[in-house]
Formats: structure tokens, C-alpha cells, sequence
């Protein structure tokens, strides 16, 4: 980095050429005034080896005194550029000339990495949504018929199905497994347990989980996650009705062996029915697998008890209304309507239904069956009523109109499997309406500054709009409100102003 | 001006034959290349400054397609006039 004057070049210059010093030093000279002289003469010279010397007109521009901040503009001028040739920038740059332009792909992964957790978040916020909502499907429909038991069971599948899913990509162990026993069982804790309570039998039934729960984990992770969500429907529909009516006439004391029994029918079963319910939860677990994923991740530690709770204390407390308020067909009409309304795929629905209707064939004649012996039951057995009033006397007044629907319930049973798929694409239907709907659809007009804010490092514009706005599509509106030339490249402490967003009236 | 002409008023300055202003133009101009490798400021008085300077990388967008590239750093011959090269040029 010395400092090198014409002299010193013409020092070299006589060196090399062996010319004297005063000749060399003079020839340099003339080389500057020579093109001085072109530069006069026409305003470019063009010099092999070494560039093009050029004089360019600067017209006139405004600028501000950097002392006292006046305006003041700086006259045009005339100014010599120098533009060196191709052969003297790649001498010049030869030191970095291996580096070339690389494309970058990344994008900006520190800008979206907290904004897509939010909605991972969201995401498992929607799932605890979705979980809620089946309980309460699960819930409106306990009272009425056996077989709606089984229809039960499948809202309760979808969300246990997801994660068979990601079991099956990415075959972690044992611990997802469990705690899918454990959703699972969850489910059925709850149907199981509201079934049997008139029976008083919920000690059994718990024993009976945990047999369930004991004979599924000792099973390989592969063969127990796919059995698991089959065996669930199928059992409850075999629990169901066979439960019941074994039950009723026995009276108590051989429930415990009875639902063993049970148990290890509903296993020999499931073989064979598995084929039906697992079409149609496959359907829906092809249909939202982006969301179970995450999903599933993020349940690991915590979402499975969450949804436990919820279904419980959901179950109850629906229970309890409808047991209460609603007679059996209104609120069905009442859902019907609800869930009409949110359907999005008709042709699912159909589907579904075709195969739902094959299974609940037998069920029709069940309830026949069942029902008549629960008078009995409840005329005969006083001390066992007795003691289902004080468990659980929600349950009680719900009997007596049992009966009294029954001519209701064999229509029923072609329309509730046909309730159940619409349900479930409810559900999903409305997790993928609230996904897909745009904030920013909707037009906002700038109504004057809501706040100052001053970057900070680390921030981003798209940042900002997530944190004022909630929604991190609405950027634009920053941008725009600032003129901001280049918003990908802004700097610590710069100071943006965020708008006041009104809705734009609609014309 | 062209280099032609460039060389053949050079001769007629130094009373040589252009075979020779030519020699010593290529020798001149090696000598200042070789300054510019080494990162040296090469002065003309009153007339302007040779510079190497170091542009340093940079992300570009490239507006169509809107991928985004890495340019590399690098080295640019840069003339910088001086003062009485501009008054000379500006004195009407």
C-alpha cells in the first residue's frame, strides 16, 4: 500500500528500458498531457492495455449543506471517469477471481422461524379444538342406542389415527405407543363407563381397560398401533350390545367374567370387521396429514392428558344436558342442521356412508333387544338402581325414554352412521376452513399512525406485522405506510411507523 | 482519441517514432499493473489517482426470478480525478 508518484514511475520506466532518468521522466509526463489532450480534443481516450479515459457531463442536483443542513445545489460539471479494459480488471481482481456468484436457497429462516412455531401452536391449539369437538359429538350421542357406541368410536379414531400415521413414517417407539393406548383408551374409558354405569358395573370396567391396556402394550409397536384404533370401534360395538343384554338379565355379579368374555370376542372380531371402519379413517388421515404431524410432535408430553380431561369433563357435562333438556331426535335434528351446514365434501360423506350402513345392520335389531330388558332390570333390581341413582342419577331419567323412542330408533340407526362420518368431515371441515380463509382477503385502508416502533436486532417487518397486527400477511401495509425502498434490508433503530388498519367499507 | 492516435500524438510529443512510443507505453503500462497487484496508490499530480479498492460481497436479487445470490468480493481499478484536472475542465 505505498504511495507511488509519476516520478517513481518514471524512475522504473528508465530501468526497464534503459532510457535515461530525464527522458523517461519526461516521456510520462507526456503521456498525462497527451491524454489531457484527447480528453480536450474529444472528450475520450481509449488506451490498449489500460482503459479508456472518458470526460462526462454531471448535470446539475440538490444536496444539503452537511454543516448547516441548507439546501444548495451542486452545479454541473464536467468529470473524468476512467474505465479500466477487461484485461486490466482481471489482472487487478486476480486474487479473488476463484470466488463466483452462489445462489442462495435458504431464504430467510431467521425471519419465519419464531412466526411458523406460532403456528405449530396454533396448530396444536386447533387439535385440542378438534379434540373438544369430537368429545362433544361423542357426548351428544351416548344415550340413545348400542350402536351409536360404535359410531362413537370413530370420531374418537381421528384423531388417535394421525399418529399411526406418523408411527408408521417414522417408527419411534414405545413411548408413542403408549400414549396412544392411552388416547385410546381414553375414548373408551368414557363410552364404556357412561354404558355401563345403569348397570353399576364401572369397576369391572376399569379392570377391563386395563386388561385392554395390558394386552395391547405387551403387542409389537407395529401390530399394537395398527390393532389398537381397530380394535376400538369394534369393541365398543361389540361391548355395546353383547354387554347389555348379557348383563341385564344377569344382574351384577357375572358382569366382570361376562365383559372378559366379551374382550376376547371383540380381539377374534376385530379380524374380521377391521376392514370396514379403517377405509373410511384412512380417507381422513390421507386427507389432513400436514396437520397431524406436528401434531402428533407436539402432543408427546402433554396433549394426550389434556384431551383425556376434556373428553371426560365434555362427556359429563353434555351428558348431563342432554340427559336433562333435550329429547333424543330434537337434538339429533338440531345436530343434523349444524353439521349439514358445515359439510364441505358431500362425496366423502357418501361414501363413508355406504360403508357405514353395511355395519350397522346388525344393530337395528339389537336395541329391540336390549331395550325391553332394561325395564325389567330397572323394576327388579331396586338395590343396584338404587345404587346407579346415587353414582349417577343423571343417567336414570334417560331410561324410561328409551323405550319410548324405540320406534324412532330403528329408523334411526341407517341415519346415525350417516351422522357420525358427517360429524367427523365436520370436524376436519372446520380445521381446514380456518386454515385456508386469508386474513388478507379482506382490504384495510391506512388510517393514520397506531405506534413508532424502532427496530431492534433481530426484527423484522413481517415480525411486526405478526406482532401488531396478530397476522404476519400484512406486511404490505407497513411497507407501504413507510415507503420503504427496500424492506428485506433495513437497519437496528430504524424507526417504522405502524399504520391503523380500518376495514375497507364495501362498495 | 483512439490508441492510434493516442500513440502518434505521444511520439510527435517526444520526438520518437511511434514503433518506440509504443514500446515505452506497453512498459509504462506494465509498471503501473504491477503496482496495482500489490495494492499500491499510484498519484499523478494534477492529474488524478489510481486506486485498488475492494468491493466486498454482497446479496443480490435478481428481480425476475427473485432468487437470491451471494456476489463475491473483489478487486476494482478505481481513477479517482484530482482538483486541477476538474478546475481544467471547468474553467469556463
Amino acid at each position: 500500500m505505498r504511495k507511488i508518484s509519476l516520478s517513481n514511475i518514471a524512475d522504473e520506466l528508465a530501468s526497464k528500458s534503459g532510457l535515461p532518468r530525464d527522458v523517461a521522466d519526461n516521456f510520462m509526463h507526456a503521456f498525462v498531457e497527451a491524454i489531457e489532450k484527447g480528453l480536450q480534443d474529444d472528450n475520450l481516450v481509449k488506451i490498449k492495455g489500460l482503459g479508456t479515459f472518458k470526460l462526462q457531463e454531471v448535470s446539475d442536483r440538490g444536496s444539503i449543506d452537511v454543516n448547516t443542513g441548507e439546501r444548495i445545489t451542486i452545479k454541473g460539471h464536467r468529470k473524468v471517469t476512467f474505465t479500466p479494459e477487461s484485461a486490466m480488471k482481471e489482472l487487478v481482481n486476480r486474487p479473488f477471481a476463484h470466488f463466483e456468484p452462489t445462489e442462495l436457497n435458504d431464504g430467510y429462516p431467521s425471519d419465519d422461524e419464531p412466526v411458523t412455531s406460532g403456528d405449530l401452536a396454533d396448530e396444536a391449539d386447533d387439535m385440542v379444538e378438534n379434540a373438544e369437538v369430537n368429545a362433544l359429538n361423542i357426548a351428544v350421542l351416548v344415550a340413545d342406542e348400542p350402536h351409536e357406541i360404535a359410531t362413537k368410536t370413530t370420531p374418537c379414531d381421528s384423531p388417535s389415527s394421525p399418529e399411526i400415521e406418523e408411527l408408521d413414517e417414522e417408527r419411534s417407539a414405545g413411548e408413542v405407543i403408549a400414549e396412544e393406548v392411552v388416547i385410546i383408551s381414553g375414548p373408551q374409558a368414557t363410552e364404556t363407563t357412561e354404558t355401563t354405569e345403569p348397570f353399576d358395573t364401572v369397576v369391572s370396567v376399569e379392570e377391563c381397560e386395563e386388561e385392554v391396556k395390558g394386552s395391547e402394550a405387551l403387542e409389537e409397536p407395529a401390530n399394537a398401533v395398527m390393532e389398537e384404533p381397530e380394535t376400538s370401534p369394534d369393541e365398543e360395538s361389540v361391548t355395546g350390545p353383547i354387554e347389555e343384554p348379557i348383563v341385564e338379565p344377569a344382574a351384577g355379579p357375572s358382569k366382570d367374567t361376562v365383559e372378559n368374555s366379551v374382550e376376547e370376542n371383540k380381539t377374534e372380531h376385530v379380524e374380521q370387521q377391521t376392514a370396514e371402519p379403517t377405509i373410511p379413517i384412512a380417507e381422513e388421515t390421507a386427507k389432513k396429514p400436514n396437520h397431524s404431524k406436528p401434531e402428533a410432535k407436539k402432543k408427546h408430553g402433554f396433549l394426550w392428558t389434556v384431551i383425556l380431561v376434556l373428553l371426560l369433563l365434555v362427556a359429563v357435562f353434555f351428558l348431563r344436558n342432554y340427559y336433562f333438556h333435550t329429547p333424543e331426535e330434537r337434538s339429533f335434528n338440531n345436530n343434523m342442521d349444524e353439521y349439514g351446514e358445515m359439510m364441505v365434501n358431500p362425496n366423502l360423506e357418501e361414501e363413508l356412508g355406504m360403508e357405514w350402513n353395511d355395519e350397522p345392520k346388525v344393530s337395528p335389531q339389537l336395541p329391540t333387544g336390549k331395550k325391553e330388558p332394561v325395564k325389567p332390570l330397572i323394576d327388579s333390581a331396586d338395590a343396584q338402581q338404587a345404587q346407579a341413582q346415587t353414582s349417577q342419577p343423571k343417567v336414570t331419567p334417560s331410561q324410561p325414554e328409551k323405550p319410548s323412542g324405540q320406534s324412532a330408533t330403528t329408523v334411526k340407526p341407517a341415519a346415525d352412521p350417516l351422522f357420525c362420518v358427517v360429524t367427523i368431515t365436520e370436524s376436519l371441515a372446520a380445521k381446514t376452513i380456518k386454515d385456508i380463509t386469508p386474513a388478507d382477503t379482506v382490504d384495510y385502508r391506512i388510517e393514520g399512525t397506531l405506534v413508532t416502533h424502532q427496530l431492534k436486532s433481530g426484527e423484522t417487518i413481517i415480525q411486526l406485522a405478526k406482532k401488531y397486527y396478530g397476522d404476519k400477511r400484512l406486511w404490505p401495509y407497513i411497507v407501504k405506510y413507510n415507503w420503504m425502498k427496500d424492506y428485506n434490508n433495513v437497519a437496528i433503530g430504524q424507526m417504522i411507523n405502524i399504520p391503523v388498519l380500518k376495514d375497507k367499507p364495501t362498495e | 482519441m483512439n490508441n492510434k492516435e493516442f500513440v502518434n500524438e505521444l511520439s510527435k510529443q517526444t520526438n520518437q517514432t511511434t514503433g518506440a512510443t509504443t514500446q515505452l507505453i506497453n512498459d509504462a503500462i506494465k509498471i503501473l499493473e504491477e503496482h496495482f497487484q500489490q495494492n499500491d496508490v499510484v498519484n499523478i499530480s494534477s492529474f488524478g489517482t489510481f486506486e485498488v479498492k475492494k468491493k466486498m460481497e454482497r446479496i443480490s436479487v435478481n428481480p425476475t426470478t427473485g432468487k437470491r445470490y451471494l456476489i463475491p468480493p473483489k478487486l476494482v481499478l478505481a481513477f479517482k480525478q484530482s482538483n486541477v484536472l476538474k478546475e481544467k475542465f471547468n474553467a469556463e
